[in-house]
């Protein structure tokens, strides 16, 4: 069983590692996608623009689930703590400019953290109803702020406020051009290659790199030191970092604080970048589609970012064109397929069995239709989220004591 | 090595909590460079004190004096700092970290968290012989492996004084063995080891000096090498030594339970459990031996219908129940005394009439219909409460109040209500004490004489031998080996059960 058990794992750590392969596999796949339908939509530059914009905020908050969930306290209020940054970048952009806004932003996520650690890791709430309650409390008070200060303002409305200053873009000259040029060739796998490095080349928002940077500084924060490795061990066993001299109670505090920041930064992307003011209910359930991103991507960096960019991705196909939506189905259709054989290569009879009828039918509809009902399309982001946790649930390794209560002195 | 300064000495320690008095007037001394063990039954306070001792608890009298300094130890932490290490009856590990992550984790100041802690890590495993890879994840190692890194956790710390807490309870012989031999190379070191057990033969093998505790406060020293297993056993319950023994044979020729090649597979298509196949007759104990986690709990899960095997027949008396689920089964008349107790066996926060309803919901005296029956089903707890002796307050007393003995009699005496045909029972008397042991023993014995099967799964060699009438040991999902206790000796055990070679 035992020697079973490590050729498991290994492969599993092989998929991991392998991130890159998955990655470039995944672009060949769309590349064929876009030639077979002809929808150089699929990955022209602007939806690439688009997908990048659409993919910070859920990013941010996905980074925020990791940084609380590392340290074993589930946030499902990111929504909340992403409402609350919202409201928070508007107010402070208003005032000091984009920067501090985003520095707003993130203390009024920060804020939103607070409460639920006050709640979560000192009361004992459960963490589903503390998070829930954050949720309500973050878009009540959203509402009611806007409403009272932002009519008086120049652009704002209670419940708008336009015409914010957005942070800088920034283009690089050279690599932007010879891109642009490569990726109107249509070439297969080069043009979409060049048409991803067009989209991060040019009037590509310094707020944007700044949430991939975080990415970066997560992972080597929580994995490379030992402020990390004592957060990590709070998360997977309390009881053991207690009786090591960890103050359990304060990591966790420190995590759930970072985490409500990010997601702050995350509502503060929506209100800058991905559009140019505030407006009540502006999130749209991006802090839940975060938080699937996260556990899509097995609570590390690496993974929740995968995830973040194919929600993403689906989700800034809806705003373009149906067309694309529609090759989209051929897309998910051979995905499924692939996933049916490797299940059935795994011995896995009935798992392959369902997702190769599911990948069936995708394809059908893709052959015997033209065009998707645009209510369909506004789902798009949804059922991708609820379809790739499904599939992808199966072998996710969740912190040990995730969403577990912790009472000091229970060791032993 | 032992110098003329003690190690600690432990005085008039006291420790009260609401309504129970866990310590009083403790006086332990332990001489540097030796092994002491502390022996006592479960309850008897050797916990508590050993708690006070690495300052996660703080007592309400009394003085610690370590290497001839006073000392108030408030937290681990400054525990750690005097030199105290201990190792919990229950891993404090995380699963899904390294070695290397899980031994520097609030020690990341001595040598880092790269690779000067991993050479520390090397120096610690070679000088002691505990063969441990920095970069393996925890949950890859076996219990005896997890052990040894407990102790390395200490040592990486600078402990000179290392408490092990039931270190042996988990281990097969053989490991014990090995433990032991780590343990003289920690005393050759200058190192001083508080053994805490209550298994007698291990303490005379391995202490040097010996404290035995009785209700909260110790009642004596003994000296290892004139002292006998039946004095300190005295000492330590006040009275003869409960044996698991059973009496001539009663087994019968009918066959109550039967299994043929039972396969179960995961979802990933390994095999937990491969071609099982054993019988049950009417008035036999059948043992089973194996190290915990080698397809124990399935196959216990296979019977009660919680799992449903991939491949083979079981057979209830003549019914093929293969396919069955968990209720049928119960009301064919299989009882089940679970492995873990709070987590399958009782609904802690409950009171103990709905207690005993559990598992025969759909039965008299606890139903009527589709109603329950409360009269019935209170009435008829508190005939369990009386018959095997259940010490509680009254039937309305939440499960948790109880301690571990009364709450498995409690589960004893429902499992053995409504004239079961065949009973599972899984570690019956883990973590009971030896009072509640010997009873759970006689009424096992009686049932026995009475024409019951029953599968016995344990992890205590002696009970095992003591009750069965067969043995089958399972490794790796498979039967291994079968034994006939009236000949078989917990070494020829161990070694089956570890597939033949020493630990």
């Amino acid at each position: 069983m035992s020697a079973a058990t490590v050729q498991k794992r290994g492969i599993v750590e092989r998929l991991t590692k392998s991130w890159l392969y998955i990655g470039l596999a995944g672009v060949a796949l769309v590349s064929f996608v876009r030639i077979v339908t002809d929808t150089d939509d699929l990955t022209g530059a602007g939806t690439i623009r688009a997908a990048i914009i659409a993919t910070c905020p859920i990013l941010a908050a996905a980074l925020g689930g990791l940084w609380a969930e590392r340290a074993g306290v589930v946030n499902i209020g990111l929504e909340g703590q992403m409402i609350l940054g919202t409201w928070g970048a508007a107010f402070f952009t208003y005032h000091y400019g984009p920067w501090v806004g985003i520095a707003g932003a993130a203390l009024l996520g920060l804020i939103g953290g607070l409460l639920h650690a006050i709640a979560t890791v000192t009361f004992g709430v459960d963490h589903i109803v503390s998070g829930v309650a954050i949720n309500l409390i973050g878009a009540g008070a959203a509402t009611y702020l806007a409403e009272a200060i932002f009519p008086d303002y120049e652009g704002g409305g209670p419940r708008q406020l336009n015409g914010l200053e957005a942070p800088a873009q920034i283009t690089i000259p050279g690599v932007s051009d010879l891109a642009n040029t490569i990726a109107d060739k249509h070439w297969f796998f080069v043009s979409d290659v060049a048409s991803f490095v067009q989209a991060l080349t040019t009037n590509i928002s310094t707020l944007s790199l700044f949430v991939f940077a975080l990415v970066i500084v997560s992972a080597v924060v929580l994995w490379r030191t030992s402020f990390g490795l004592r957060l990590r061990s709070c998360g997977e066993n309390p009881q053991s970092a207690e009786t090591l001299g960890v103050n359990v109670y304060l990591y966790k505090y420190v995590a759930v604080l970072i985490s409500g920041a990010l997601a702050g930064i995350g509502g503060g992307f929506l209100a800058l970048v991905s559009s140019s003011g505030f407006s009540t209910g502006q999130t749209g359930g991006r802090g839940y589609i975060g938080l699937a991103a996260m556990i899509f991507g097995n609570w590390r960096p690496g993974g929740l970012l995968a995830g973040a960019l194919t929600f993403g991705y689906t989700d800034s196909l809806r705003l373009r064109d149906t067309q694309s939506v529609h090759a989209l189905l051929l897309l998910v259709g051979i995905a499924l397929l692939a996933f049916a054989a490797y299940r059935a290569y795994r011995g896995q009879i009935t798992g392959a069995a369902v997702v190769a009828v599911a990948g069936a039918a995708v394809l059908a509809w893709f052959l015997l239709t033209d065009t998707v009902p645009r209510e369909f399309t506004v789902m798009t982001p949804y059922v991708t989220t609820l379809f790739v946790l499904a599939l992808g649930s199966q072998r996710l390794r969740m912190p040990a004591a995730d969403g577990r209560p912790y009472r000091r002195g229970s060791a032993g | 090595m032992p110098s003329a300064v003690d190690a600690v000495q432990l005085r008039g320690i006291g420790k009260r909590f609401p309504g129970v008095i866990a310590n009083h007037d403790v006086d332990v001394t332990i001489r540097s460079g030796t092994v002491h063990a502390l022996i006592g039954e479960n309850g008897a306070g050797k916990s508590t004190l050993m708690k006070i001792l690495y300052g996660v608890q703080r007592p309400d009298e009394g003085t610690i004096t370590i290497e001839g300094r006073e000392v108030v130890l408030k937290s681990p932490t400054e525990a750690i700092e005097a030199g105290v290490g201990m190792v919990f009856q229950h891993f404090m590990l995380a699963d899904n970290l390294t070695v290397l992550e899980n031994m520097v984790l609030g020690a990341e100041k001595l040598h880092g968290i790269g690779d000067g802690a991993r050479a520390e890590i090397r120096r610690i495993s070679d000088r002691f012989g505990f063969d441990l890879d920095p970069d393996v994840l925890v949950e890859k190692l076996g219990v005896a492996a997890r052990q040894r890194l407990e102790i390395a956790k200490v040592l990486y710390r600078g402990a000179r004084i290392i408490i092990l807490d039931e270190p042996t309870a988990v281990l097969v012989p053989q490991e014990v063995d090995a433990l032991f031999a780590n343990l003289d190379e920690l005393k050759d070191a200058g190192n001083s080891v508080l053994f805490i057990s209550h298994k007698l033969d291990e303490v005379l093998a391995i202490a040097d000096d010996i404290t035995v505790m009785r209700r909260g406060t110790t009642v004596g020293t003994a000296d290892p090498a004139t002292a006998t297993k039946h004095e300190l056993a005295e000492l330590m319950v006040g009275s003869e030594l409960p044996s698991p023994e059973t009496e001539e044979s009663t087994v019968t020729d009918t066959v109550q339970l039967s299994l043929a090649d039972v396969t179960l597979t995961d979802e990933f298509g390994r095999n937990l459990l491969t071609d099982l196949s054993l019988t049950i007759r009417r008035g036999e104990v059948l043992g089973i031996a194996g190290v915990e986690g080698n397809g124990q709990s399935e196959l216990v899960e296979t019977i009660m219908g919680m799992r449903i095997p991939t491949a083979g027949r079981i057979h209830l008396g003549a019914e093929d129940v293969t396919n069955w689920h968990t209720r049928r089964l119960r009301e064919a008349g299989i009882g089940y005394i679970p492995e873990d107790r709070h987590r399958h066996g009782l609904l802690l926060d409950a009171p103990l009439w709905e207690n005993r309803i559990l598992g025969h919901q759909t039965r008299p005296p606890s139903s009527k219909g589709i109603w329950i029956n409360r009269r019935g089903a209170r009435q008829d707890t508190a005939r369990i409460v009386e018959e095997y002796d259940v010490r509680a307050p009254g039937i309305d007393t939440p499960a948790r109040a109880l301690s571990g003995g009364n709450q498995q009699k409690l589960i004893v005496g429902r499992e053995m209500s409504g004239d079961p045909v065949l009973l599972i029972a899984s570690h019956p008397t883990r973590g009971v004490d030896v009072g509640a042991q010997a009873a759970i023993w006689d009424h096992i014995k009686r049932a026995r004489r009475a024409g019951l099967a029953v599968l016995l799964i344990s992890a205590d060699l002696d009970e095992l031998i003591g009750l069965s009438d067969t043995i089958q040991v399972i490794l790796r999902g498979r039967f291994v080996g079968t034994f006939d206790p009236s000949d078989v000796t917990p070494q020829d055990l161990g070694s089956a059960m570890t597939g033949g070679q020493a630990a």
